[in-house]
């Protein structure tokens, strides 16, 4: 199992569309949505939370389109399967890898974000928390989606498709949160729900993965 | 099951009455053999007739319509991911890793106890260490998918075309490493469709061909 | 029962007297409830005529509701004993769902432009509402987008019951989410207080829903068994096998 980790984290760290795009994409998104709103200082502190949140969810969930892409077309899977290893296993290291490699750049990014959005470092500090809670939720879900994309071409747009109505509980208890954050801190009640939800999401979501990949061994 | 060197073992391969459909077509029917350990058994036949699916079944990675499909080791019930080591027609490597690290993820996975070094100079890649497997040409793949084998310590091999993409030194070696797996007490299944060399006494064919 | 058809033949027996006995059995009920509901039933103190809309709106967000669950339990069944007719019903179930989903959308907008001005309100219940319409849709999208028939029933299945342990969750953070900004009249979008006038044609046009959904599903189902009917099994073309030694 580490050496399945270990092999996972290198292949994503090694091909950085995996996760550079996703940044670029992030901040040119934020970006464009600055330039929409003509700069106007406190429109974006005001919205400036759901906005980098949206944009954080669109970033990590166009990567999983590809993410079992390559292993299953070129024979990996298979082999992989052979050695003994399980699929539950299989799907657990890509979600740990995936978790590792689009999170970080993430949270760098956040602040870079936040600052050009005016907002205080309270706000910037509980929109990361919020999205540590919240993205096993996401990964998850995208990880599953990935699972099910993977003989599929143009995945990425799909992984949307197929995810985004999960997405609704964590987007509002992400940011409902997000506004507790101030007066009730870390454990505030729309946080603990939230992190409810990433644990039903990593249960239910690393078996439905895991039985989605073995439809491409018949 | 890891076959040392040290210790003598018996592995067989067991296919009874298995049918095998492919999407809508019936590829083959009842379906009987037996492969036990230093016997090679080729699967001949033209492409598309069913060799590949008969050597997935054979790995576990499909299940048959109807019949049995058997694994011993040592007399004992086992299973594919004990018994067999799958070298198909695709790659199976990752793009980005070089020849050494490939063959090393497989030796943590397969828990080896063969020195990974050794098992990429038997398939002559010694110079090649630091290459990605990207890089390499198709014969070279091959190679390193046959260093795979080697390294998985399993008992039955199962090859999909072994000789495809290989040139005349490759063949040769392609043979050289059969010869010595079956020696040691393996045993291959191997598709081919017009490649069935006899390559040891107990060298068999299974014929597959279409009525039209 | 459900073993009793899941055989095909047997199903096509079935279908032959079910569905058109399903079609007679809405177009009764569906005469009757509309005749209660915009005859006989009377109209809101508050809202006047505009409240019949109620009878076609809210018994579809109910059907909307009770697709998804027969498409979970036909997905259920799918997934654990692999079986064909599983496939086309949960198929079916879905479309007529993302139909009555649609219909509950439609008529929920009309209703509140109707009432309150606005064609459409981010509250608790149409929110769901439409956030189930996405779910059906891209269980739908599923069966499209693969070409061998056999992952993306697999896929469609798993995505099915994944999404129903979803549904109470979306909904019960939906309805919180709301909780926290709603206006007075908002609150009020749901059916106004079931007088015992207003409970027969609603249980009449639920009625009517239902029979819809059995024969349009039948219908579903029986067209899909023919289809797969036409492609029958070439035994004809299974390879000679012969083992001899080299």
């Amino acid at each position: 199992m580490n050496a399945l980790l270990w092999r996972d984290l290198r292949v994503l760290f090694r091909n950085p569309q995996s996760w550079l795009m996703g940044i670029i994409f992030f901040l040119l998104f934020l970006s464009l949505f600055a330039i929409a709103l003509n700069g106007d200082s406190h429109k974006m502190r005001s919205m400036g939370p759901a906005i980098i949140w949206l944009a954080a969810i669109f970033s990590l969930l166009l990567n999983f389109g590809s993410i079992f892409q390559n292993d299953v077309n070129n024979g990996n899977f298979e082999q992989l399967h052979l050695s003994g290893l399980s699929t539950v296993s299989i799907v657990i290291s890509k979600i740990c890898a995936s978790f590792i490699t689009s999170i970080i750049p993430l949270l760098i990014a956040i602040p870079i974000a936040g600052i050009s959005y005016q907002l205080t470092s309270a706000e910037m500090a509980a929109i990361m928390l919020s999205l540590l809670i919240g993205a096993p939720a996401i990964i998850s879900y995208g990880v599953l989606a990935g699972a099910m994309l993977a003989g599929q071409k143009n995945a990425g747009f799909l992984v949307i498709l197929m995810t985004l109505p999960f997405m609704v509980p964590i987007v509002i208890f992400a940011l409902s949160g997000i506004q507790a954050y101030p007066a009730e801190g870390l454990w505030n009640l729309q946080f603990q729900a939230l992190s409810g939800i990433s644990l039903i999401a990593l249960a239910i979501a690393i078996p439905a993965a895991a039985a989605a990949l073995s439809a491409y061994l018949d | 099951m890891a076959i040392t060197s040290a210790s003598p073992f018996t592995a067989e391969l067991q296919f009874d009455l298995v049918s095998y459909m492919r999407g809508e077509n019936l590829l083959f029917q009842n379906l009987s053999f037996k492969l036990g350990s230093g016997q090679i058994l080729w699967v001949q036949g033209d492409n598309g007739i069913g060799k590949t699916s008969i050597l997935r079944l054979a790995a576990g990675l499909t299940k048959p319509q109807s019949g049995e499909i058997g694994y011993l080791f040592n007399g004992e019930a086992s299973s594919p991911e004990n018994l067999v080591a799958f070298q198909s027609h695709y790659d199976a490597l990752e793009p980005s890793f070089t020849v050494y690290e490939e063959l090393d993820f497989w030796a943590d996975i397969y828990d080896s106890q063969i020195d990974s070094l050794s098992c990429v100079t038997q398939v002559g890649l010694h110079d090649r260490l630091t290459v990605k497997t990207k890089d390499l040409s198709a014969g070279q793949k091959r190679r390193l998918a046959m260093a795979r084998l080697l390294i998985s310590e399993r008992p039955v091999w199962l090859m999909d075309e072994p000789k495809a993409a290989m040139d005349e030194a490759g063949q040769a070696l392609v043979d050289h490493l059969m010869q010595a797996h079956i020696a040691k007490g393996g045993a291959i299944l191997a598709a081919t469709h017009n490649q069935a060399t006899k390559l040891s006494k107990n060298t068999r064919r299974l014929l597959l061909e279409s009525l039209s | 029962m459900i073993n009793y058809l899941a055989n095909p033949q047997r199903f096509l027996r079935f279908a032959r007297f079910a569905a058109p006995l399903f079609m007679v059995l809405f177009f009764l009920f569906l005469g009757y409830g509309l005749w209660q509901a915009l005859v006989v039933s009377p109209a809101d103190t508050k809202q006047g005529n505009a409240v019949r809309i109620m009878y076609v709106h809210v018994p579809a967000a109910w059907m909307a509701m009770a697709s998804y669950l027969a498409l979970f339990i036909a997905s259920l069944v799918s997934f654990v004993w692999r079986h064909n007719l599983a496939d086309y019903g949960a198929r079916a179930f879905a479309r007529i769902g993302a139909t009555f989903t649609a219909l509950c959308l439609v008529t929920g907008s009309i209703w509140g432009h109707t009432s309150w001005g606005t064609w459409w309100q981010w509250d608790g219940r149409m929110t769901s509402v439409l956030v189930l319409f996405f779910i059906y849709l891209a269980y739908l999208f599923i069966w499209q987008f693969t070409d061998d028939r056999k992952p993306a029933a697999r896929f469609a299945a798993i995505f099915a019951m994944v999404g129903l342990i979803n549904i109470p969750i979306i909904k019960f953070s939906v309805d919180w989410w709301n909780s926290l900004h709603q206006t007075a009249t908002i609150s009020n979008v749901g059916a106004p207080g079931l007088d015992k006038s207003m409970g027969t044609p609603l249980l009449l046009m639920f009625l009517a829903y239902l029979s819809l959904f059995a024969w349009l599903s039948i219908q579903q189902v029986r067209t899909d068994i023919h289809t797969a009917k036409n492609k029958r099994v070439r035994t004809d073309k299974a390879a000679t096998i012969t083992v001899e030694d080299l």
